[in-house]
């Protein structure tokens, strides 16, 4: 081993980057791709800088050797972009020379293409550039990192946002009942916020100097929630009885993580203009409740202590009708009283219809049309002097079911216009009758060939208190009650009128064949 | 320094005095929000405010800390992240403390803005080496004297070692004379 002869392009061809160095530190030979770097340069102290080691060595021979068993890093000076050559020095003892061999540490694309090396440069068996390849995949890995690192900063800053702006104070504890978590509304002072994750309830309440009772039951509270696994609501009212009173609903609420970790969520809600409304609405019901009793007792009132006159007046009337000692001026008197009694009757019997309808609850039997037709015509068809042709037809797939009251008092009112309105019309003045019932709606038509309504007048019919014509009797709420009652039960009516021809009113009520069934 | 070696101070803290201290401490030094990274550059300073906060928190000196730092050093980050490349660099204290600059030299192939301290070993006898110590850094003496003990741990080789010279200019210099058992 020791007669090995080796020849300079040998060793030129395995370190490219090689340098021979004298007792006095001369460079004698250097490798062919350092030499494209270094050119001629002789000085090793003014072509080369230490960098590893540095603090301990120093530019001689002896102080090189010293170090030969140590990694060497050397700098080449004086370039526009560092190389730094990494190798070991090996003492050629028969020559007294230092040999170093080594060759660039390149770790970046740039340390290439800054350098002007090429690969061909570079011996073969050199794992420099076999490290290249790992640090540029290390590197992409770290971009990675960073990529999904800001992705995560940027979901975490989403999240918080939204948690800081919601209206509402949100806290988190964990199973051991300290804080994780808290919203900026919880807690709106940050560096307290801050310090209180990891502390209890107990602490924010000893930070704060409040009632420690108070911490004692509110930890209760907490520890229940959690121990039963359920939420537990209670309220936190504040400056209580003041004008700054204020209510915070609160809900515990236990929850579970991915990971099977337990949580206790606590989110307050202030409920104080709820409360208030509430507390107004309680007040007004209470009014309201009195009212109703009150005009309960006024539509008692109306029933017997105004109707028992009207009908002792109208009975007294009658008499002295059928006794025909009256003359003929006081007969015309005694026919307006009658009339006037009459529209006394109605009125107050329209205004009974109204109150019943508003005040009393639906009550769905089975209606037969034709017999409430019938006799509503009967009671009526006095009003005028001419005959009047009541015309029916009812087409039934099954029964109509709905509140009779009701039904009853929108035929007499409509029945009851169709008179009043009608004209003589040479004895063909007629009312047509008309129903047509299935499961789910019974349209009924009330057609005439009356005075009809003017063009001007027939959106406000249904108006309260409206009245077409000032000759006719009626109070002007007969066709107000008429809506009213089909608002109840859910119905719908439309009126086609032609003046001097005739009026039609179409009707549909829902048939109340499902509530019959369910009940 | 990087931060490997704030977070070995973490683990030396936590290991020793538990989670809530470490964080007491860190927050004293001013570092509360911060989760070091190993392979992230942080200033020097910071590595020293937290051993000298530290050793205020815990009513101990600074050279104690140190000391203590440089045995964990070697006993767990060492061991647990450089496993691999201490077992290789030999097999008794002596042929390790020779390779030692090596595995420091090739820190800064990898990392180039790290400052490694640098080490030279004259060996006297079969049992008895001096250990040159160089380093760009003040008042990491008494981290030398944790680490060495350390290594002896490591090695199971006891040693007695006397501190030969001590300068500190511009760069710090030790010499460690370290006798094997």
């Amino acid at each position: 081993m020791e007669q090995m002869i080796f020849n300079a392009q040998l060793l030129e061809e395995l370190f490219p980057f090689f340098i021979i160095i004298e007792q006095d530190l001369s460079i004698t030979f250097a490798g062919k791709s350092l030499r494209k770097i270094i050119h001629e340069a002789i000085s090793f102290e003014d072509t080369f800088a230490f960098i590893r080691p540095k603090l301990g060595i120093e530019y001689k021979f002896d102080s090189i050797l010293k170090f030969k068993d140590q990694v060497f890093i050397l700098q080449i000076r004086n370039l526009s972009y560092p190389i730094n050559l990494k190798g070991q020095f090996v003492f050629d003892s028969p020559n007294n020379r230092l040999l170093f061999c080594g060759s660039p540490w390149i770790t970046s694309d740039d340390d290439f293409i800054k350098t002007n090396l090429y690969i061909s440069d570079f011996a073969l068996h050199d794992s420099v550039l076999d490290l290249l390849q790992v640090t540029s995949s290390l590197r992409m890995e770290y971009d990675d990192k960073v990529t999904l690192n800001s992705e995560i900063e940027k979901q975490k800053k989403f999240y918080e946002n939204l948690f800081d702006n919601i209206p509402v104070d949100i806290g988190v504890f964990d199973n051991e009942l300290r804080y994780k978590f808290l919203n900026k509304n919880s807690v709106k002072d940050e560096k307290t916020r801050k310090w209180l994750i990891n502390k209890t309830l107990k602490d924010y309440y000893e930070f704060r100097n409040l009632d420690l009772q108070l911490a004692d039951e509110r930890q209760a509270l907490l520890q229940k929630a959690i121990t039963e696994k359920n939420t537990v609501r209670y309220q936190d009212v504040y400056n209580e009885f003041n004008d700054n009173e204020k209510v915070i609903l609160r809900e515990l609420f236990p929850y579970e993580d991915y990971e099977g970790r337990n949580y206790l969520m606590a989110y307050g809600v202030d409920i104080t203009e709820l409360k208030k409304g509430r507390d107004e609405l309680i007040i007004k019901n209470k009014e309201l409740e009195k009212l109703n009793g009150e005009l309960d007792s006024l539509a008692y009132s109306i029933t017997h202590d105004l109707r028992s006159p009207v009908l002792a007046l109208m009975g007294l009337l009658d008499i002295i009708y059928e006794s025909g000692e009256f003359g003929s001026e006081n007969k015309e008197y005694l026919t307006l009283m009658r009339k006037s009694i009459l529209r006394l009757d109605d009125t107050i019997r329209e205004i009974l219809n109204y109150y019943r309808n508003a005040r009393t609850e639906i009550d769905y039997t089975e209606i037969n049309l034709l017999h409430f037709v019938n006799q509503s015509f009967e009671s009526v068809q006095y009003y005028v002097n001419y005959k009047i042709k009541l015309e029916t037809s009812i087409q039934a797939d099954c029964p109509f079911y709905s509140d009779e009251n009701r039904i009853i008092t929108l035929i007499n009112n409509l029945i009851a216009n169709a008179v009043k309105y009608s004209r003589e019309n040479d004895g063909n003045a007629f009312i047509k009758f008309s129903a047509i019932i299935d499961h789910e709606n019974c349209l009924i038509t009330i057609q005439d060939n009356g005075e009809g309504i003017p063009y001007d007048h027939q959106k406000n019919v249904f108006k309260i208190f409206h009245r077409a014509s000032s000759t006719t009797s009626g109070s002007g709420l007969g066709l107000f009650i008429c809506s009213e009652i089909i608002n109840k039960l859910n119905g719908k009516i439309l009126l086609e009128s032609i003046p001097l021809q005739g009026t039609k009113f179409t009707i549909t009520i829902p048939n109340g064949t499902k509530t019959i069934e369910i009940s | 320094m990087y931060g490997i070696v704030n977070q070995g101070i973490q683990g030396l803290i936590i290991e020793n005095y538990g989670v809530a201290i470490w964080e007491k401490i860190k927050a004293k030094a001013g570092y509360g929000d911060e989760t070091f990274l190993a392979s992230q550059l942080y200033d020097d300073s910071v590595t020293f405010s937290l051993a000298t906060t530290a050793a205020e928190v815990l009513d101990i000196s600074l050279e104690h800390v140190l000391k203590a730092f440089g045995k964990y050093w070697v006993l767990n980050i060492g061991k647990e992240k450089y496993g691999t490349l201490m077992k290789s660099g030999g097999d008794n204290i002596i042929q390790f403390l020779k390779n030692l600059p090596n595995f420091h030299s090739r820190v800064m192939l990898i990392y180039p803005n790290a400052q490694p301290p640098e080490f030279k070993v004259d060996v006297i006898n079969e049992n008895t080496i001096h250990l040159h110590y160089y380093s760009s850094r003040i008042g990491l003496t008494d981290f030398m004297f944790g680490l060495i003990d350390g290594l002896s741990e490591f090695f199971d080789a006891p040693c007695g070692v006397n501190h030969l010279n001590h300068s500190e200019t511009e760069i710090t210099y030790d010499l460690f004379e370290i006798v094997v058992h």
